[in-house]
């Protein structure tokens, strides 16, 4: 039984930025369009199953976020599904807190928003505290935190809504390595409850550390997906190789990719909009209804 | 179809939670402030003390109390409810764009943000309602019963702020030039709609404009439930009728532009 099943997913942004084409695309629904579809993510396609960690690797711009997000369902695929048995948690630097509130009251509300019952809350309160070390300063603002104290924020909350699948992504960066540490004990505990956890990074360390399973993302495609050791090897030959590179090959190289994305971005279409006709009826019966209601307060003026 | 029975369940499987969340919000909105809440008072009280001032006392000079009431507990009246309902309009239409950073990294429904922005101003005008209802008790100006329209009134202005909201809050985040247009359409709103002069002895244009005016209809029918001493309900049939028809049109509108866009928002911002 899969946990993640994504199934040919692609997200699509629409990178045409003629005003007049989105006002008349507004006013008519998309019929009047031109789109300039650009591919993030094309056709990404795997299955992961429970008690699996998944390494997302690739290089920057390549689509690894875009993914977590998919993943966590914050966004949603442009074309394709994604089935998910359970509930998400996304770990993104400093990402979701509401910086004019405290510490505390982030927490509260975050676990609200997560769906947890305020008795939960009142009864996890404690272990949130202890695990983001945050101590006294849990009253004070989040503006006034440091990077590093947002993140373990983040990452003490996200852990303490109960996820089936945790995300994260990119968020022990910025943290210092005995927390670093710490989550990463935590994340082993979450792999021997049999959860899934996806981690996305650039580099390979700590994938290496405790991945048994590896995606690589390069410029919105899906290079390989499979076992950690496999892919890692490949994503390492690949950086080193490109690291090789001189300065301007690698710009040049970057190019390249780019608008080799956005070539095969321009052949594809982007999904049709239907409109829907009993929507379409019921929106002219209440037109309709509302003249009726204007000609007749002008009647009885 | 399927999309407006999507929000409503939405939205009424999430009430504890959006009741929750606005008074956490309203705590942060005024956790910097020695005064705290008391400021969603004294806001619209120093408004009401330059109009008085100006309008009562100056321009109007003394042409004694409207209907029943002092000019200053009509003026008072309208400022209060008008800001409720322009209150309950902007915020609304900046829900989303104002909470994204709270949502864009988890599964959240967008349509609950809505509701939390009204739910906000739903708490401070239950303060002002208060404040109102006891000078009307103590000066008796409008029967017991006629107070139970206020709820009557509550409804029909978060349901036409929420229909209002749908839309712009899609439209503001997709056309931004719109922000400023709205800021000046409900400008203009605040002058059209008897807050600070009443309907009596105007030109005859001035009863037209009220007569088409859904912030005129939600005024007046706030001081016919709390302060004024005739029918409990404010126009005859052919107002409710044109406020209904109207706001049922925006409201399917909303949903349906609202549906459309939640999903690409971010994309746009």
């Amino acid at each position: 039984m899969y946990k993640v099943k994504v199934e040919n997913v692609s997200k699509i942004y629409d990178i045409n930025r003629n005003r007049i084409q989105k006002i008349l695309s507004l006013l008519t629904f998309g019929t009047l369009y031109k789109a300039k579809p650009f591919y993030a993510l094309r056709d990404i396609d795997f299955e992961v199953n429970s008690g699996d960690t998944v390494g997302i690797l690739g290089l920057n711009g390549s689509g690894k976020t875009t993914l977590s997000d998919l993943i966590a369902e914050a966004t949603v695929p442009s074309k394709g599904k994604i089935h998910i048995n359970g509930r998400t948690s996304l770990i993104a630097i400093s990402a979701g807190l509401n910086n004019e509130l405290t510490g505390e009251e982030n927490i509260k509300i975050k676990c609200l928003m997560h769906g947890l019952s305020e008795k939960t809350i009142e009864e996890r309160y404690d272990d949130i505290l202890e695990f983001s070390e945050l101590g006294e300063f849990i009253k004070q603002p989040i503006k006034n935190y440091s990077s590093g104290m947002k993140s373990r924020l983040g990452f003490a909350i996200a852990i303490h809504t109960d996820p089936d699948i945790l995300i994260v992504d990119e968020a022990l960066s910025v943290g210092d390595e005995t927390f670093a540490n710490k989550c990463i004990d935590r994340m082993r505990d979450f792999q021997k409850e049999g959860k899934t956890i996806f981690f996305v990074s650039h580099a390979t360390g700590q994938i290496r550390q405790f991945c048994n399973k590896a995606v690589w993302v390069q410029y919105g495609e899906m290079k390989q997906f499979g076992d950690m050791k496999d892919v890692v090897k490949n994503y390492a030959e690949f950086v080193s190789q490109y690291k090789n590179l001189s300065h301007d090959e690698q710009i040049e190289y970057k190019d390249k990719m780019v608008e080799e994305q956005m070539e095969k971005s321009q052949k594809l279409k982007l999904p049709k909009e239907h409109i829907n006709m009993s929507d379409l009826a019921i929106s002219g019966v209440l037109f309709l209804f509302m003249l009726f209601g204007i000609f007749f307060q002008i009647y009885s003026l | 179809m399927k999309n407006v029975i999507a929000l409503l369940k939405e939205n009424f499987q999430n009430l504890p939670l959006i009741w929750k969340l606005s008074l956490y919000n309203l705590k942060a909105t005024y956790a910097n402030h020695y005064l705290g809440l008391l400021w969603t008072i004294l806001m619209p009280a120093a408004q009401v003390g330059v109009f008085y001032v100006v309008f009562g006392l100056g321009l109007r000079g003394d042409r004694g109390d409207v209907q029943n009431v002092p000019f200053l507990v009509y003026l008072i009246t309208g400022i209060f409810a008008f800001g409720f309902i322009s209150g309950c309009i902007n915020a609304a239409s900046n829900a989303i764009s104002s909470q994204i950073n709270l949502v864009t990294k988890m599964k959240f429904p967008s349509s609950v943000l809505l509701s939390m922005s009204l739910a906000n101003n739903v708490i401070t005008f239950m303060i002002m309602t208060l404040i109102v209802l006891v000078i009307s008790i103590i000066n008796g100006y409008s029967e017991p019963l006629h107070y139970l329209v206020w709820f009557y009134f509550m409804f029909a202005t978060i349901v036409f702020s929420y229909s209002v909201g749908l839309i712009m809050s899609s439209v503001n985040i997709l056309i931004r030039d719109f922000k400023n247009v709205q800021a000046n359409v409900m400008r203009m709103f605040f002058f059209v709609t008897p807050i600070f002069w009443e309907p009596e002895g105007r030109p005859p244009l001035m009863s037209t404009i009220m007569a088409f005016n859904p912030f005129a209809y939600l005024l007046m029918t706030f001081r016919n439930a709390l302060i004024f001493d005739g029918p409990a309900f404010y126009g005859d049939f052919s107002d409710h009728l044109y406020f209904w028809s109207i706001t049922l049109f925006l409201f399917f509108i909303g949903v349906q532009v609202h549906y459309r866009y939640k999903d690409r928002l971010v994309d746009y911002l």
